[in-house]
């Protein structure tokens, strides 16, 4: 054990912080509803959904090309009409 | 004649002084006027001008209150107000589309809420579950245990831990070779994660089962900053039974952690099964991979499995089934997560 390094640390829970933003999402859309402003509620709600597509996407490139793949389908469907 | 003549030089002399007190007295009458002549003309020129200007504060004062006052009036007036809002109760719809926002609130906050949760389950690098736990170490995972940690059923936690450790042990038999000790190699990657702990359990339900197993622990049975131990090519290289000891049917091998000392991996190789503890509440770093690298490639054809300790009570039901106590609605919800719609009790009547 020569290279043992055991001091006590004390360690904070992220689950705190985690519910924390959720708390101060669910407030922050329900000010801009009651405000009026739909656009800024929407990108609240959108926020979740943006990140999953863009840091899940990067990490699993099987998600990107399904993604691709419905906007493709999408866009030539739209034409096809 | 001499007296007459004394008096006359003293009346004299009297005479003089008074007239000479006199002289004094008008010369300082005239030095006075003198001084004080120029000042009568001036003083009413100055009174004039003070006047003038105590007018004009005056003046100046009293516009001042009046604008004032008139400031004060057309703020309390009424009269010239704008109303933005009249203060009435609508009667009629007043276009605002209510029950639209109502829906957008409700619809979006439960979006919100749903993807909030799946973005953390996705990006979450704890071990928790046995799918998680592959995903992120590469180790099939062979069982789960409960821990000491769970306050609701306290009462029946050491239960638990008995029917969690003989799953475990039943899965381990498998690897067993008869005739000869079988060695079970416990690692973890921090200090703590619970070798100790599962050791004893595995133990008592191996000696309930008739089987002599022997635990072998790192500072206790043999020295970890040792030549031999680190230089290893199989067990008895550092560590020899006493010849008073009945052989073992099983030596569990209780390694120090990963992360703080040097494993001989031709000792691993050399054991029937090896066990990496891991407490499923914790974190799985970048670093953990890097330290089990070296020691999953050299165990490629070795059984090498991830056993989670401290996990929640319905990881280790995934495993052994309904723990006690079996309570109805626990029963209920169980099966219904299991998906049996229409089923009913395995024993038949």
């Amino acid at each position: 054990m020569a290279n043992s390094n055991h001091y006590p640390v004390r360690e904070l829970s992220p689950k705190v912080v985690s519910y924390f933003m959720l708390i101060v999402g669910l407030i922050a859309i329900v000010v801009s509803v009651i405000s009026q402003n739909l656009l800024i509620a929407a990108s609240i709600i959108s926020f979740p959904i943006i990140l999953i597509i863009l840091i899940w996407g990067s990490q699993t490139p099987r998600f990107g090309y399904l993604l691709y793949a419905t906007y493709s389908f999408l866009l030539y469907s739209h034409y096809s009409v | 004649m001499v007296i007459e003549w004394l008096s006359a030089c003293v009346n004299e002399a009297k005479a003089k002084a008074e007239l000479e007190v006199l002289k004094k007295h008008q010369q300082d009458i005239f030095d006075e006027y003198g001084h004080m002549s120029p000042i009568g003309t001036q003083v009413n020129r100055k009174q004039r001008s003070i006047g003038i200007a105590e007018d004009n504060y005056r003046t100046q004062l009293k516009g001042l209150a009046d604008a004032n006052l008139r400031l004060k009036n057309i703020e309390m007036s009424t009269s010239n107000l704008q109303t933005v809002a009249p203060p009435d109760y609508p009667l009629t719809d007043n276009g605002r589309k209510r029950f639209i926002y109502i829906l957008v609130a409700f619809i979006g906050t439960i979006i919100f809420i749903i993807t909030y949760f799946l973005l953390i389950e996705l990006l979450d690098h704890t071990l928790r579950d046995p799918l998680r736990s592959k995903r992120l170490s590469g180790l099939p995972v062979i069982a789960a245990f409960n821990g000491i940690s769970n306050l609701k059923y306290r009462g029946f936690l050491k239960a638990c831990n008995r029917i969690a450790a003989a799953y475990s042990c039943r899965q381990l038999n498998k690897y067993m070779k008869s005739g000869q000790p079988s060695v079970i190699n416990l690692l973890s990657i921090n200090p703590r994660e619970g070798k100790s702990f599962l050791a004893k359990y595995f133990t008592e339900f191996w000696k309930s089962e008739g089987l002599h197993v022997r635990l072998v622990r790192y500072d206790v049975d043999f020295e970890i900053a040792d030549k031999n131990y680190i230089q290893a090519e199989q067990l008895s290289d550092f560590w020899k039974q006493n010849e008073a000891e009945q052989t073992p049917d099983i030596i569990l091998v209780e390694y120090p952690p990963i992360k703080d000392a040097s494993i001989p991996l031709s000792v691993l190789q050399k054991a029937d099964a090896n066990l990496l503890i891991a407490n499923a509440c914790r974190l799985w770093r970048n670093s953990d991979d890097t330290s089990l690298a070296p020691i999953k490639e050299s165990l490629k054809d070795i059984p090498f499995f991830l056993y989670l300790n401290n996990a929640d009570r319905d990881v280790v039901e995934s495993f052994t089934g309904e723990l006690p106590p079996k309570m109805p609605i626990h029963s209920f919800f169980s099966r219904l997560a299991q998906l049996g719609l229409t089923s009913q009790k395995a024993a038949v009547k």
